[in-house]
């Protein structure tokens, strides 16, 4: 087999069956009017090395077979913008969920099995993002000739947002692990509620009385908390009056935190013997950690109200 | 800017022009390898890679005709504009004409400014 058949035959096996002749049988033609025209110009019959030289100038078989095939995008330039804002929205989804679900396993039996949530979180993101780049291929490459798909097409100026300040812009990615985390809060403070009786059992410690006195203020907190994280993906944009909602529910639970700091007992020694760990520094670490969130989430209040009060006064 | 950036701005520059270029040549019949010499004797280098493909695809939208004769002991696949493809040449040479004409005076004016 010559050369120029090996090169024809690699470059029709990457063309559909209906094709491969015709374009073999005229690539064939091109490549020997070539050359001909060289061997004009030498003035004697090209050798191997010379013709393999000729087709190399030509191209890969593959890259010159791509040029007779239409031209096909995973992702087209005019859906690739909307393909990320999917991806990151997926991504973060898993991620909330996944964060809920360790939640769910953790109360259920005990333990965070992090490597296997860290698994199973890389799984289902790979398998969503396996489904996003298909139904964006589907949609990049219809069957029929054009895509009827056609983001943004229809916009008006009137209906984006009126920003003053780049803060007000909620981003919903945030706003997703905000409420999941709300939701894993909500789950691990009512632990007593969920978790099996063999695993209560075996506590060595319980939330105090007096701990457990909080419980009901601090379920409406958190309920409303994932009530303003889902109103803040709806609307996107912070308000005045949202941010003064949103600093009132900060000012609430920080001065939770730094009551529960002051109990004088937050949790109870369940067996004589505590293994792994001392109760008062169980004690000491959880006041420093209700005052230390206490005071960060003070300062999230009063950023609330100032910039409630910012908005405030522009729009007056 | 660096050469590489250069080329690379030269390339898709000339890539815009390539299919006036082979409408306009194939006025006239040729096959694969006459274009490309007859394009780059009129100044328009072209990789046989690039053309041989353009041609074809042009022919798919039937822009062109195209038929096998034998010539010098070999058969060879002439292509020729079709009515369509005519339609479109003279649309497309308007079309660059204004173009070419708006672009002059634009870099007229910046070479007297410079």
């Amino acid at each position: 087999m010559t050369l120029l058949k090996r090169y024809i035959s690699a470059v029709t096996s990457y063309l559909p069956d209906s094709r491969r002749e015709e374009i073999g049988r005229e690539l064939s033609a091109n490549v020997l009017d070539r050359i001909d025209h060289l061997e004009e110009q030498k003035g004697a019959s090209l050798n191997d090395t010379e013709i393999a030289q000729v087709l190399k100038e030509l191209g890969h078989p593959r890259i010159v077979a791509q040029g007779y095939l239409p031209t096909r995008q995973l992702v087209s330039e005019a859906l690739f913008p909307l393909y990320t804002d999917v991806l990151r929205y997926v991504v973060t989804l898993v991620f909330a969920l996944a964060i809920i679900e360790s939640g769910v396993w953790f109360v259920l039996d005990g333990s965070l099995h992090l490597s296997g949530a860290l698994m199973n979180f890389v799984i289902k993101t790979l398998v969503g993002f396996a489904i996003v780049t298909g139904v964006f291929y589907l949609l990049s490459n219809p069957a029929w000739s054009e895509s009827a798909f056609k983001p943004w097409c229809r916009w008006e100026p009137e209906q984006l947002p009126s920003i003053r300040y780049s803060w007000q812009r909620i981003d919903t990615c945030g706003q997703m692990i905000e409420i999941s985390l709300n939701v894993l809060l909500l789950i691990l403070v009512n632990y007593s509620l969920w978790a099996p009786a063999n695993i209560l059992a075996n506590m060595q410690l319980m939330p105090s009385e007096a701990l457990l006195g909080w419980l009901g203020g601090i379920n409406i907190l958190i309920a409303l908390a994932i009530v303003l994280g889902v109103w803040n993906l709806w609307f996107s944009v912070w308000s005045s009056p949202r941010l003064i909602v949103s600093g009132l529910l900060n000012l609430a639970f920080a001065l939770i935190f730094w009551r529960l700091a002051q109990l004088p007992e937050i949790f109870v020694q369940l067996s004589p013997e505590v293994q792994h760990f001392s109760v008062d520094a169980v004690h000491v670490g959880t006041r420093i950690g209700f005052v230390v969130t206490g005071l960060w989430l003070m300062c999230e209040a009063l950023q609330d109200f100032y910039r409630s009060y910012r908005l405030y006064k522009a729009v007056k | 800017m660096s050469e590489e950036h250069l080329e690379k701005l030269r390339l898709e520059l000339r890539r815009g022009v390539l299919v006036l270029a082979v409408l306009a040549a194939l006025r006239q019949p040729h096959y694969g390898y006459s274009l490309r010499k007859y394009l780059c004797d009129a100044g328009i280098e072209i990789d046989e890679g690039t053309l041989y493909p353009l041609i074809r695809r042009l022919a798919d939208q039937k822009l062109l005709e195209s038929e096998w004769q034998q010539g010098e002991g070999r058969e060879r696949r002439y292509y020729q504009l079709s009515v369509e493809g005519k339609s479109l040449l003279k649309s497309l040479s308007t079309e660059w004409s204004q173009l070419n004409r708006h672009l002059a005076a634009l870099l007229e004016v910046q070479d007297d400014l410079a």
